[in-house]
């Protein structure tokens, strides 16, 4: 069993890299790409902390065989301000809202309040908690991480 | 964890990568379930077939009265689709209280009926709906209903190396039928059911025609509850048969003791509350069509 | 309260940007080249000896560079983070890859491979002879003479006892009115940190040791490392890079030991990361308690006795006495009462050790206090509020919080229960909780800073603090600002790594702002008279005739006299004549002592008859933090407290299996902490009451409200349906449960 060369876009870049057959994205990501913003917490698809946007949908990484990423368009925490050359709106917010502390569950988390606001730029509370619940975060208790999400929203809205 | 990885375009082809690796080959959708076990070394798969670029399977289709739902689609897409939130409501409901929102955007509604988990949310939606699997194989392609699909828990009667479910169909509601979905769980978001239950009923004038009842986790596969269907067949409509029907529903469950998600005694009188409060929504819902 | 120009304000974190942008390094993200994989094989059995351990197998697996086991570990006991046991004189029970496990998931040995996978394979060819032992789970059954000793050199399980007698507990039984007495029972909790426990170890050719650890007490850890490995501290470096949460988990030398024996046999860098199930099962967990609570009151509501049993669960090892000694210091100084006796016991079962876990013996002892306040309360007809007042003791801010709390919920409203339909009933409770600034006269407790002054004006702090995303690098820098009149942007900090940052006790008890605040401040304030004295000269006036602020320094009397920072520094580097100096700032200080920070939690909850399920629908969280230097980090850390104890009052349990004791739900996907989704809504009232020892008025904040969550549900729950629950967590079913049987 061998590697094999395959091409998928992460980022916004077009990424050729050697993968095991049956490696996971997550590993793919950290450690042939180098992407470290994409964090390990379970290995299962259980805590949402690997999340990336494939295909524009939110999904955990550590669970998707990077198979399933070939031909296909990736992002991860580090393509938003890299793309943007500044941070994010949401990245913003996190950091004026205080919507991070330890930091650990905020890449996923960004990235899933992405994939909401990019399906639906005008979300409810409730509709922010949901689109979130799929992340856990151990420090925050969510809650200026919310405010945060609802703040780019009304932002974007303008 | 596996040596190959392959994306057939259509469903013949699919079908003879499998026939020759002769068993060692296995379908995947989503993933969700099956990369959990073949992690966990349950399972050992040489060669995954990726369905995901089959056009036959990747879509929601309306065919007369029928609804059919691709062997690809996902339950995002199941939950946030028109024609199923109007004609399949307790589908929808199912579809949006699956684990979590990446898991929705992964896992798919034909995936949650294979991984044959008594307790699948759609899987006892679909139950509700009176589903059926079309399935694809070597000698060509069966219609089956979905109760007749599970061997065990966690036992498909499918066999994912030799064969496809390429959709399941069911007829979508009329205007004198409403449906509900209720589940009770520890959390609002990954967390496995303690009880599932998914009503359709059919009315007439101000009486049940009808009534399909669905509970899980009581049995190895979503499980009817034919005694309480039968309490409510051409029963006028009022608290006292609904009372009823709850009752027969609960005493028929045979829920077990869990350590994780409640006892059985605890879940089998739930199943009372739950019967009563979904045939309540379903209920009404028929009524404001 | 005085108004500042930088403390005070909601700030955002330094670090924030390199979080967000995932360019955060935490121990999983470090790769050093050769490194190699760590594994840990772990005991199948809750109590056994280990007869035999064989590895010659896993050596000769193409790939292995080292294995330990008790064939050639230290015999040495691990010590442990705050040296209670020289403090407290109780013996160290734990030695790494022992004769004997004594729980499911104790170490019995460790591979060191070129890849995680070769390592978890060489795990599987060590064969190990196991004699089984009986084994013993309940608290009850385990203190009693004769039960299956766990640590051979005891005569019971009991860790070590704990009495404390003040006054007379009989007479005030006598003198009562009227007797409560109850049993509550607590459960144990994970922290759940989202980053797994990681660390690197590598020695260099001279034999020094760099270890990147995910811990919360780096000074102290290395102190622990030196004694163990037999090496002088100064031959260790400790570096505390990005840290994912840990809430006591990472108090302790779990890993760092093995990581470092590893290292030092392979002769390469080790990285041990353990999987999410030895998270939840092979650390630590928070101690359940059994307590049995009784009291004595006056027909007015006044407390005249307290007397306690408790029975706390150390599990297999003890790593804090203090846990059971807060947990006394709650139940017996909350309120004010002239006679209490505490009785426990720290009880040695065949489980998971437990250990630290934010909040600290609190939130045990104030479910069990704040509970039976509530009984006593219905019983004698006494506003629950009420009752509290009258037995708080003197000098506390908490009527103010129960003021402003109960206007903001609505208290007076609250009488009726609200029908809500299909049969929802709903409640408002209350619990007070309180939080220590530090551990001041229990544990070590002093921390160190410099304040480096740049040549530009700009200063650098320099500090022993251990941020664990709490913010701390943020707020230690916005005191030196303010001391210093500078902005936020001027401090920058150093922390994190025992090569360059002086001590810390660590970050435990609610200490760092408090303690390294005060060290900040006073290392600034040394800077500062450095300045002061420097202008002086220049200006030939008194220090005391200047003030500084916004990077300068004024003469009072005289404002055409101003020199900036940068002026200064400049001046003392031309002067070629002597007398020159550095300026650098230095502080040393030790915990003074006070610094509570007490508060109120207030909840409304719905109950659903039908089913038993409880939501909180609101909380209300009223804390007096003394200053808060910046109310952004405050609030967090307060609403991250609300979501753990919320998981604690009612879905939160490590469930056991009752023949091995092994944790059963040790994943994310049945451990039931709170979602976004299940998350209350939550709001957080700040009072200021100036502490006057802490840095700018501010108190130990961080922990307190954890111990306002549980007892506060318990009581909103009794409100709205009449049943009072007594074992935590309060699940549907219990609740049902409760109900059936009114």
């Amino acid at each position: 069993m061998g590697k094999r060369l395959v091409t998928m876009t992460v980022n916004g870049e077009t990424a050729e890299v050697a993968v095991e057959p049956s490696a996971m994205l997550i590993d793919v990501l950290r450690d042939e790409l180098g992407l470290i913003g994409v964090k390990d917490a379970c290995g299962r698809g259980e805590c949402g902390t690997c999340t990336v946007i494939l295909d524009g949908k939110a999904v955990n990484s550590c669970i998707i065989p990077v198979m399933k990423a070939v031909g296909k368009e990736v992002w991860t925490i580090e393509g938003l301000d890299r793309q943007l050359g500044k941070l994010h709106p949401i990245q913003e917010a996190f950091i004026e809202y205080g919507a991070i502390q330890c930091g650990f569950c905020t890449p996923g988390m960004v990235l899933s309040a992405k994939a909401l606001l990019d399906e639906n730029a005008n979300p409810t509370e409730q509709e922010v908690r949901v689109a979130l619940s799929g992340n856990i975060c151990r420090c925050t208790g969510y809650v200026k991480i919310i405010n945060a999400v609802l703040a780019v929203a009304q932002r974007m809205k303008k | 964890m596996w040596e190959e990885y392959l994306f057939p375009r259509s469903i013949q082809e699919a079908l003879e990568i499998l026939k020759s690796y002769k068993g060692q080959a296995r379908i995947i959708a989503g993933g969700t379930d099956l990369i959990l076990e073949l992690k966990d070394r349950t399972r050992t798969v040489k060669c995954l077939v990726d369905i995901r670029e089959i056009d036959a399977l990747k879509n929601i289709e309306q065919d007369g009265e029928e609804i059919k739902i691709g062997a690809g689609v996902t339950h995002s897409q199941v939950a946030s689709s028109m024609l199923i939130q109007r004609q399949a409501t307790v589908l929808a409901e199912a579809a949006s209280v699956v684990g979590s929102p990446q898991i929705r955007n992964q896992g798919t509604v034909v995936g949650n009926v294979v991984s044959a988990q008594p307790a699948a949310d759609t899987a006892v939606a679909l139950f509700a709906l009176e589903a059926e699997a079309e399935i694809a194989s070597g000698s060509g392609k069966n219609l089956v209903p979905l109760e007749k699909l599970y061997a065990g828990v966690g036992i498909s009667k499918v066999d994912s190396t030799a064969e496809i479910v390429t959709c399941v169909r069911f007829k979508g509601l009329r205007g004198s039928q409403g449906s509900a979905f209720w589940r009770l769980a520890q959390r609002k978001a990954l967390a496995l059911p303690m009880l599932n239950v998914a009503v359709v009923v059919t009315l007439r004038d101000n009486q049940f025609e009808e009534a399909r009842i669905v509970v899980a986790p009581v049995a190895p596969l979503p499980f009817r509850s034919k005694r309480a269907e039968d309490t409510l067949r051409g029963v006028p409509i009022s608290p006292e048969a609904i009372k009823l029907a709850a009752e027969a529903a609960a005493d028929e469950a045979n829920p077990r003791d869990s350590a994780l998600r409640g006892s059985a005694e605890y879940r089998k009188k739930m199943v009372k509350v739950l019967v009563k409060r979904a045939l309540e929504q379903a209920i009404e819902r028929a009524r404001q069509k | 309260m005085e108004e500042y120009s930088v403390v005070g304000k909601r700030l955002p974190l330094k670090d924030a940007a390199e979080k967000v942008t995932g360019r955060a390094v935490f121990n999983s993200d470090i790769k050093l080249p050769d490194m190699l994989y760590a594994k840990i094989l772990r005991s199948p059995y809750p109590h056994a000896r280990v007869v035999r351990v064989d590895t010659s197998e896993a050596e000769r697996l193409p790939g292995v560079k080292a294995v330990l086991s008790k064939n050639n570990a230290p015999r040495n006991k691990v010590p442990v983070i705050f040296g209670e046991q020289k403090l407290f004189n109780i013996p160290l029970d734990k030695v790494a890859f022992d004769d004997k496990v004594r729980f499911v998931g104790d170490e019995v040995a460790a591979v060191a491979a070129t890849s995680g996978k070769i390592a978890e394979e060489a795990l599987k060819l060590i064969k190990v002879d196991y004699e089984e032992l009986p084994a013993i789970f309940d608290v009850e059954e385990a203190i009693k003479p004769g039960a299956p000793l766990i640590h051979q050199d005891k005569e019971r399980n009991i860790a070590f006892p704990m009495m404390i007698r003040i006054g007379d507990v009989e007479a005030g039984f006598n003198d009562a009115d009227y007797i409560f007495e109850e049993t509550f029972k607590t459960q144990a909790q994970q922290h759940v940190p989202l980053e797994k426990h990681c660390c690197v170890a590598s020695f260099d050719s001279a034999g020094n040791l760099t270890t990147w650890v995910s811990h919360h007490a780096p000074s102290a850890l290395h102190e622990l490392l030196a004694e163990y490995l037999g090496m002088p501290a100064s031959k260790i470096r400790v570096i505390k890079p990005y840290l994912g949460g840990s809430f006591g988990s990472k108090l302790d030398m779990h890993i760092e030991h093995i990581a470092a024996l590893l290292a030092r046999m392979a002769g390469k860098p080790i990285k041990i990361t353990l999987s999410r199930e030895e998270v939840f099962t092979a650390t630590v967990t928070r101690h359940a308690d059994t307590i049995r609570l009784r009291m004595g009151v006056n027909r007015d509501g006044t407390l005249t006795a307290i007397q306690s049993y408790v029975l706390s669960r150390e599990g297999a090892y003890s790593y804090k006495k203090s846990v059971l000694g807060v947990t006394a210091g709650a139940i017996i100084r909350f309120y004010r009462c002239p006679n209490t006796k505490f009785e426990g016991y720290a009880v040695y079962t065949n489980h998971t050790p437990a250990g630290p876990m934010r909040g600290y013996g609190n939130p045990q002892a104030m479910f069990a206090l704040e509970s039976m306040m509530d009984m006593i309360a219905d019983k004698l007809g006494i506003d629950p509020i009420e009752i509290r007042l009258k037995n708080l003791v003197q000098y506390s801010s908490l009527p103010e919080c129960l003021a402003l709390g109960a206007k903001k919920i609505g208290w007076t409203e609250r009488k009726e229960p609200t029908k809500v339909k299909n049969a929802k009933k709903r409640g408002v409770g209350i619990a007070c909780f309180t939080n220590h600034s530090g551990a001041a006269g229990k544990q070590r407790d002093y921390s160190a800073a410099f304040v480096k002054l740049n040549a530009d004006g700009t200063t650098q702090l320099i500090t022993g603090a251990t941020d664990l995303g709490t913010g701390c690098n943020t707020t230690l820098a916005q005191i030196v600002a303010e001391e210093l009149g500078l902005t936020l942007d001027n401090v920058a900090v150093t922390a994190g790594d025992t090569s360059s940052v002086p001590y810390d006790s660590g970050a435990f008890a609610s200490r760092t702002l408090y303690m390294c605040g005060l060290a900040a401040k006073a290392a600034a304030a040394d800077v500062k008279k450095q300045l002061l004295l420097r202008a002086a000269e220049s200006f030939g006036v008194e220090a005391k005739d200047l003030e500084i602020t916004g990077g300068s320094i004024y003469s009072k009397t005289d404002p055409r006299k101003v020199m900036t920072f940068s002026d200064i520094t400049r001046e003392a580097a031309e002067n070629l004549s002597g007398g020159a100096l550095a300026f650098l700032g230095k502080a040393s200080c030790a915990n003074p002592g006070h610094g509570d920070s007490l508060g109120a939690l207030f909840t409304e909850v719905e109950v659903d008859t039908e089913t038993g399920q409880v939501e909180v629908v609101k909380i209300l969280a009223v804390q007096d933090v003394g200053k808060a230097i910046n109310p952004m980090v405050v609030e967090g850390q307060i609403e991250g407290a609300i979501q753990q104890m919320t998981g604690y009052a009612l879905t939160e349990d490590v469930i056991l299996d009752p023949k091995t004791g092994k944790m059963l739900n040790g994943n994310f996907a049945n451990y039931m902490l709170l979602t976004s989704a299940d998350m209350p809504n939550v709001e957080v009232s700040l009072v200021e009451v100036a502490e006057p020892m802490g840095p700018f008025g501010a108190r130990g904040m961080a922990e307190g409200s954890t111990g306002g969550v549980a007892p506060a549900v318990a009581n909103a729950i009794y409100n709205a349906v009449g049943v009072r629950l007594t074992e935590l967590p309060m699940t549907s079913e219990k609740v049902y449960k409760s109900l059936l049987s009114r």
